[in-house]
């Protein structure tokens, strides 16, 4: 069985649906009993990391997990999942997990180019201050969309899956790992970045893989049945 | 590199989907689990469901068509229409969806776009709307004016302020639907889509007038839409989502592989 922690945030149910349309069996739960009795453990969501942290620490889960880390059951983050393995994050200034040394930081917000594009708007002078601009210039925040993902590093999550490949991404905030170790892909969105890592019995991933088409289902199955 | 995204937009009706025409004249083309599936598999990065179902009792229908499509469809989807209050929204996202796309509620409850991104976070709030061309006024400085109600009912708002409101607010996404261009085939609006990609900090989805796939190329590449919505050029068969994708990739465009 799959244990999905409940944290009241969101896309839990997107993950369970995709484990089960997979059928694997599946509990969304913050029982500890039932967590640390589950084979695999999924740490899912799109969230905050401060409001993340203080609804884990009021349920004990914080706890549960450290316990299930150190009992070495494979244990998955998705998105805010891999965010507060770490041992800060800039978001709210957070005091994280900790599993892993390093830390969580923004994406730079928008660049001047896209600030010059609108003086020159306002000034009524569009027109030549898009043409002189290329796409890549600009940097939204959060990126939402599909980016790839180039596997660094071999490992059995990424077994069946090409290299690079694209998957869904929604975040503003990116992990930097202390050391390059553990981390076995990478993405680029204006740097170049941490966008997932394996550890021991934790692996986390930046990208929704419940989001990410066969690719992700793919991972799913491959952290399932590894 | 993150990619430009295709999004099939699909309107549904009491549960079957229909294409509009310049929001009139809807002819049922199928069902939109089916329809989902395939765009899913065709390569489709993203889907949207808008209900166009007149009456309210019959809005459940669209969470199970919702709940439906996400047992079986692993790539985000938004669900917009008829939603006018937080629990409108909450329902939509449980039954599965990913976003919800607000838009003439946002227009009427500007509150809303804010209610949904503190509950739901910003990720899940697409403003939509729906822009026509007027003569430029000091109300209506940019000459785009936001209208309600299917693109029947002007706001008297400029459509640059409103998208820059939207996002203060805690829009995640704006989607610009040109009511001009809805259903030309002629292609996007470049100039008003350019120009509100060009001023706020989040993503632009490009949605109507799509005829074919240079159409896509134009507004990726001289409008920075980060995102574009097509319906009737890949509904009926004329391109598939693979061969906008082929094109777009010869003409430099970034765009997602389909494995």
């Amino acid at each position: 069985m799959v244990a999905i922690i409940d944290y009241d945030a969101g896309n839990l149910t997107s993950v369970a649906r995709a484990l089960t349309h997979l059928n694997y069996e599946n509990e969304i739960t913050a029982a500890p009993e039932t967590i640390l009795a589950a084979e695999r453990v999924i740490f899912p969501g799109v969230g905050a990391a401060k409001a993340t942290m203080e609804t884990l620490q009021q349920r004990g889960l914080d706890e549960v997990l450290g316990e299930v880390y150190r009992r070495g059951t494979p244990m998955l983050g998705i998105c805010i999942g891999i965010q507060i393995l770490f041992k800060h994050s800039d978001e709210e200034d957070t005091e994280c997990l900790g599993f892993l040394p390093g830390h969580v930081k923004k994406f730079p917000t928008r660049n001047a180019s896209i600030d010059n594009a609108n003086a020159a708007w306002q000034e009524g002078a569009r027109g030549t201050s898009t043409a002189s601009r290329t796409p890549s210039e600009r940097r939204k925040v959060p990126q939402i969309g599909w980016n790839e993902v180039h596997q660094v590093q071999p490992h059995p999550i990424f077994e069946g899956i090409p290299n690079p490949a694209h998957f869904y991404f929604v975040n503003s905030y990116y992990p930097v790992p202390e050391t390059p170790a553990g981390v076995i892909g990478k993405t680029t969105y204006g740097l170049e970045f941490c966008s997932a890592i394996a550890h021991e019995n934790l692996i986390a991933t930046q990208f929704h893989l419940e989001k990410s088409g066969r690719v992700g289902l793919k991972m799913l199955r491959n952290f399932v049945t590894m | 590199m993150l990619t430009k995204r295709i999004i099939p937009c699909l309107d549904v009706r009491a549960g079957k989907v229909t294409k509009g025409i310049a929001f009139k004249g809807n002819v049922d083309v199928g069902d939109p689990v089916e329809m989902a599936r395939f765009y899913y598999e065709g390569g489709a990065d993203e889907l949207v469901f808008y209900d166009i179902t007149a009456s309210n009792e019959r809005r459940d229908i669209m969470l199970d068509v919702v709940s439906a499509v996400a047992a079986e469809i692993f790539i985000p989807f938004s669900v917009g229409g008829g939603l006018r209050t937080l629990e409108d929204m909450r329902r939509v996202l449980l039954a599965g969806a990913e976003k919800v796309s607000i838009d003439s509620g946002a227009v009427r409850t500007p509150q809303l776009i804010a209610e949904g991104a503190r509950a739901f976070g910003s990720q899940c709030v697409v403003l939509s709307m729906q822009v026509k061309r007027v003569p430029k006024s000091e109300q209506i400085p940019s000459g785009y004016e936001i209208y309600i109600d299917g693109g029947r009912k002007p706001v008297g708002w400029d459509a640059l302020a409103w998208a820059a409101r939207g996002v203060a607010l805690g829009a995640g996404e704006i989607v610009v639907n040109s009511i001009d261009a809805d259903g030309t085939k002629a292609g996007y609006e470049l100039a008003l889509t350019g120009a509100i990609a060009d001023k706020v900090p989040v993503p632009v989805i490009a949605s109507g007038g799509a005829g074919n796939p240079q159409h896509l190329r134009d507004v990726f590449v001289e409008s920075h839409a980060d995102a574009a919505i097509v319906a009737s050029i890949t509904h009926y068969g004329e391109f598939t989502i693979e061969s906008i994708k082929t094109y777009l990739e010869t003409e430099g465009v970034s765009v997602r592989d389909t494995w």
